[in-house]
């Protein structure tokens, strides 16, 4: 079977819009979540998230920028890094054999929203042209085919939480199956707009601000967690076929060694220990690990009260009483929910390639029904990583497993 | 400031070049405007000028000369229609 290896990222998260400046924030601890202003006009109350100061001008001209959702200028800064660092060259027939499999929740959700802004609320009935081809789940993906010159397989996944791990756990697959040879993996996600807010307010489900620190709001695995903080960003990976990348010299941050899914098929929002379990097993076995040789785990620990539980016993229905560290990178950046898969699965990758766990942030006092080793005291060295599993849980039941272990 | 002259600025500074460099005669693609670009400028313009271009009729237009003639008379028939009613 043809191995696949990880020879350049990107990113654009509310904690770093480069690979350095993340990787150092993330392992750091120091977190980029702050608070929103209510917007009563709305009726949204004030809320934590992870937005990302984004300088569009500093991307894109002004006629690009115009055909491009944010989430879209999120997708094509973080592959045109992943590429550069990368050192990817494609010849023409190679742009052939190159892919884009990506991952994303809502898309173009304040393309949407602008439209819906003008036909109810301004009631002008003047939806700009462009709202169809820059509101489309895919436009990411096309714009970065586009830009690239990407001529192989595409597929852009919608699977809420878990749509970047998918997206390349698919990549993965694609490039064994022999369909590409290379393959821009990854998601974006920016949903930080009045109706997506309001409704996550509504649900109940977001974390209360910290009353002395907002950015402290995310405490995954703490007796205080109280929810979930929305934030925004993308991630690219470049995957290749292992033969391609040693040919041609590239830098190799690790394999991509595994990945595994299920459906809970239990609840539309409650997770399930069980259908987590099959797919943590399914990783496993493909990248024909033992539990025992996976040093890391990025938990989807989003700090929900039930979530960071369950996941807590769904770890132990794995790894037995022998669970390797844990650690919620999301106390720090948040969830980027279409997004979150790449972000946390790219924390991982840089633990193995740097031999250090990033910590969970903001767990001064631990929930008793979370009793693993969640990295509370700050990053941990970890010389001689050998393997890192990074779980991702969404919403409609459907889990995702990624398994990275270090190249040699 | 006439309509073509309107519509030659809002081209410059939508498509980031010099008010000079844009040569209303050249076809739509060779000043940069693709198929996509031109619907949504022809939406801009519709704003800016209070009318409504007929999708079949913009289709005709090939150049920014060709457009600010169209508009023109949509215009004077806009003030026409006033008048009468």
């Amino acid at each position: 079977m043809r191995r696949v290896v990880i020879t350049g990222a990107g990113i654009v998260s509310p904690i770093g819009q480069d690979l350095a400046g993340f990787g150092e924030a993330v392992i750091a601890g120091r977190s980029g979540l702050r608070l929103l202003a209510a917007m009563p006009d709305v009726g949204l109350e004030p809320l934590v998230v992870g937005a990302v100061d984004f300088d569009t001008a500093r991307h894109f001209s002004r006629p690009q920028a115009k055909q491009l959702d944010r989430v879209a200028q999120f997708s094509l800064v973080a592959a045109r890094e992943a590429v550069t660092h990368a050192g990817l060259e494609l010849t023409e027939s190679e742009r052939d054999r190159a892919g884009i499999y990506w991952g994303t929740g809502l898309g173009g959700a304040g393309t949407l929203e602008e439209g819906y802004i003008q036909l109810y609320r301004e009631k002008t009935g003047r939806i700009r042209p462009l709202s169809v081809v820059m509101g489309m789940n895919n436009a990411a993906a096309a714009q970065i085919s586009l830009e690239m010159g990407l001529r192989g397989p595409s597929q852009t996944i919608s699977n809420a939480c878990a749509s970047s791990a998918m997206a390349i756990g698919e990549g993965l697959r694609a490039i064994r199956r022999g369909d590409a040879e290379v393959v821009i993996a990854g998601g974006a996600e920016a949903l930080l707009t009045p109706s997506v807010m309001r409704g996550w307010q509504m649900m109940g489900t977001l974390a209360r601000t910290d009353s002395t620190d907002p950015a402290r709001s995310c405490k995954p695995f703490a007796a205080d967690r109280s929810g979930l903080v929305l934030a925004e960003g993308a991630v690219a990976l470049v995957l290749e076929d292992e033969e391609r990348a040693r040919r041609r010299g590239a830098p190799i941050l690790a394999e991509l060694a595994g990945y595994g899914s299920s459906s809970d098929a239990v609840h539309l929002s409650r997770p399930d220990a069980a259908g987590q379990i099959r797919a943590m097993r399914a990783a496993l076995a493909d990248a024909r690990l033992t539990p025992t040789e996976i040093g890391y785990v990025n938990a989807h620990g989003t700090a929900t009260e039930v979530g960071d539980a369950i996941e807590t016993q769904a770890l132990h229905g794995v790894f037995g009483d022998s669970v390797p560290p844990v650690s919620s990178t999301k106390a720090v950046h948040g969830h980027l929910m279409g997004a979150a898969g790449a972000v946390e699965f790219l924390a991982g990758i840089l633990a193995l390639h740097l031999e250090v766990l990033p910590p969970t942030a903001h767990l001064d006092h631990l929930d008793p029904a979370c009793d693993l080793d969640y990295i509370a005291a700050g990053a941990r060295a970890a010389r001689g990583l050998g393997a890192i599993l990074s779980n991702s849980f969404a919403f409609g039941g459907s889990n995702a497993v990624l398994v990275a272990r270090r190249y040699a | 400031m006439n309509t073509l002259e309107t519509i030659k600025q809002h081209a410059a500074q939508e498509f980031e070049v010099k008010n000079e460099e844009v040569d209303v005669d050249a076809p739509f693609e060779q000043i940069g405007i693709d198929s996509l670009g031109l619907v949504e400028f022809i939406f801009e313009l519709e704003d800016k000028f209070g009318i409504r271009l007929d999708a079949s009729k913009a289709e005709g237009l090939k150049t920014l000369r060709d457009l600010a003639n169209h508009i023109d008379e949509l215009i004077t028939q806009k003030a026409t229609c006033a008048e009468s009613s």
